[in-house]
């Protein structure tokens, strides 16, 4: 009930004021029109200048790479963090996944001659897992052969 | 009330139904000012749309700044979206100023008189009540309607005030979505650039108190329990 008489209220206060409402409105629209060609000539101005106008302005742009430096710039400095975890958990699967490596010598006919175990000094790096490859024939065959 | 008394029952009956009918109008017109605020807050509200990046990366840090941004950006928007009515205006213009160059007639008779044939009139029976004259009852038609469907500048009458008005009514409302965002834009730069001695106050007490270390749990359990003695 109390809306209801706040919105008739507001009714008989705009019905009285509306005379002056429609007036003021309509100046408005002139002063827009004005504005309208304003801008009109404003934007042919700007054509010739080789630039274009739009609604979002240069400063919008400057806004958004700010921000968008200022995004990049929080990212980095996450990832300065994430590499040493990274790292820690390469370190960990090559020590689970790492076999031993041999060096089996043989002689022309392909006797046995020396197997060399090779036993890691320290833990392994990225770099260390590229072992020069070395034609390894199986162990059981070699002794068939030698006897 | 002596005068209520005096009143005759279809006096009673016009006065009351006199009554219903303003208040049906004051409140429909209510109505319609709640709708038309409505509609200005949504327009309002590009203001905080189209300035928060720029306000957020501090790039205007000044009131008289703010302002020039956001009435350009104001502005520029009325245009974008008034082009339509205006191009459509100025079309309709030019379509009856190429007609009446053709025909070699320049007045503008004819479309006066298709309108006022188009119109209707309507005849309203009226009582006197209290020495005013008031409507009583319903109308009847006085003068029907009549369209000249046959003739080009009858066509061009009708086409050149129906499409005008659409666009008369499209740019005012243009015109006054960019009344509210200006008047948004006013409210919002005096909010946020507002020299506010009380909130001066309380950051610089916070900033004072900064460095002060909050007593532990164990101290405030001590002052509880001692603090009194």
């Amino acid at each position: 009930m109390v809306d209801f008489l706040k919105t008739m209220g507001q009714g008989i206060l705009y019905t009285i004021l509306s005379p002056f409402i429609i007036l003021g409105v309509l100046i408005y629209a002139v002063y827009c029109l004005f504005a309208f060609f304003f801008m009109f000539i404003k934007r042919i101005v700007m054509f010739f200048k080789g630039e274009d106008m739009s609604v979002e302005m240069k400063i919008d742009r400057a806004a958004k790479m700010h921000l968008d430096n200022q995004d990049e710039e929080l990212e980095k400095k996450e990832n300065e963090i994430t590499p040493t975890i990274t790292q820690t958990n390469v370190i960990k699967e090559e020590k689970t996944t790492i076999v031993q490596p041999i060096i089996i010598q043989t002689d022309e006919q392909g006797r046995l001659k020396n197997i060399q175990y090779i036993t890691p000094s320290s833990t392994p790096s990225i770099e260390e897992k590229k072992v020069p490859q070395i034609e390894v024939q199986p162990l059981d065959n070699i002794e068939k052969e030698e006897e | 009330m002596i005068y209520l008394i005096q009143l005759s029952e279809s006096d009673k009956r016009i006065l009351i139904s006199l009554l219903l009918v303003l208040i049906l109008i004051f409140v429909l017109v209510g109505y319609l000012v709640k709708l038309i605020k409505y509609l200005l807050k949504v327009q309002g509200d590009y203001v905080e749309k189209s300035m928060y990046d720029i306000l957020d990366a501090d790039l205007i840090t000044d009131k008289k700044h703010f302002f020039k941004v956001s009435w350009e950006k104001n502005t520029r928007k009325f245009y974008f979206s008034a082009r339509l009515p205006v191009i459509i205006l100025i079309c309709l213009l030019a379509i009856v100023l190429i007609y009446q160059t053709v025909i070699e007639d320049y007045s503008w008779d004819f479309f006066a008189f298709y309108l006022k044939e188009a119109a209707f009139k309507l005849d309203w029976p009226t009582q006197e009540f209290f020495g005013i004259q008031i409507i009583s009852d319903w109308p009847s038609i006085a003068k029907a309607s009549v369209f000249y469907f046959d003739k080009f500048d009858a066509w061009l009458t009708y086409l050149v005030t129906l499409t005008g008005a659409y666009a008369i009514i499209h740019f005012l409302l243009c015109s006054i979505s960019l009344l509210a965002r200006n008047i948004r834009t006013i409210k919002v730069g005096n909010e946020y650039f507002k020299k506010d001695l009380d909130e001066l106050k309380k950051a610089k007490l916070n900033a004072r108190q900064a460095h002060i270390k909050k007593p532990t749990d164990e101290l405030k359990e001590y002052v509880k329990e001692e603090g009194t003695k």
